[in-house]
């Protein structure tokens, strides 16, 4: 197959950097934007997974009882860009304040443009 | 073939690999597991560090700390795909056996593909558990789906 389009990757880059700044404002209306009525969403807290959109605003409900947001709060560190034709993914080091993450997020095209219909975020288990 | 025949038959195929991924784990075969993956395909895994390149000698001691087969169950795969790259992801139940004793665990999986001239191989992989907001921090290892 050909490589990751330069539009392609430079409009997901966009994407993610709109989203984490929306964070940084507890924008939700923003959050939400470019992302699938049918998402799925595999965060860090508790529960394994939450469908839907309206799900995946409460998961940010939850965040923002803990997070004042601001410049600290929401970060992607690094982001490998992985596009097709129609489906893409990039895998990211988050940053949480001062903790670091994985975050995997799943796109596919809709009418020309990229939306979000998969993240799964997580920390690693804690090694004993 | 239409676009959406297409597709259809990319998710087949791409359960069919899955389906091969989990009775390699399951025989504990490390090596046969990895020649589903592209060489130097990534791994967030389940335990430390955030992330890295994929080990057969690691993944194959991991095995080796079980007594006997490695089962994982997936609940409802879902399968995001085009005609080169996709993206497929869902819940699964894992069985294990550690002293006589059954260790069971749910997690969740994300795994994402390539197609390449020997079918699809995966390029990234990810396994997690998600943790209790009690302020324990603790790995929800005891979750089951609602």
């Amino acid at each position: 197959m050909q490589g990751t389009k330069p539009d392609d990757d430079s409009a997901i880059r966009a994407l993610l950097e709109r989203w984490a700044a929306a964070v940084h404002a507890r924008d939700m209306k923003t959050i939400l934007e470019d992302h699938s009525d049918d998402i799925v969403m595999f965060d860090v807290p508790e529960p394994l997974e939450s469908r839907g959109i309206d799900a995946y605003r409460g998961t940010w409900d939850l965040f923002f009882q803990y997070s004042r947001g601001g410049e600290n709060a929401f970060n992607i560190i690094s982001a490998d860009v992985t596009a097709g034709e129609s489906v893409a993914w990039c895998n990211c080091i988050l940053g949480i304040e001062e903790t670091r993450l994985r975050l995997t997020v799943g796109l596919r095209k809709e009418n020309g443009r990229w939306i979000v219909a998969h993240e799964h975020h997580s920390y690693p288990l804690k090694s004993d | 073939m239409t676009g959406r025949d297409q597709i259809l038959e990319a998710e087949n195929e791409i359960r069919v690999v899955l389906d091969q991924m989990r009775q390699a784990m399951h025989d504990r075969d490390a090596k046969r597991y990895y020649s589903h993956f592209v060489p130097g395909a990534m791994e967030y895994d389940l335990a430390p560090p955030l992330g890295h390149e994929i080990d057969p000698k690691e993944l194959g001691d991991w095995m080796n700390g079980w007594d006997g087969p490695i089962d994982e169950t997936p609940q409802d795969i879902r399968i995001e795909a085009g005609s080169e790259l996709a993206f497929a992801y869902g819940m699964a139940r894992v069985d294990v056996k550690r002293g006589g004793e059954d260790i069971v665990w749910w997690m969740r999986r994300t795994t994402c593909l390539r197609k390449t001239s020997a079918g699809w191989k995966v390029v990234h992989d990810h396994t997690s558990e998600p943790f209790y907001m009690d302020g324990s921090l603790r790995a929800a290892t005891d979750l089951e789906p609602v």
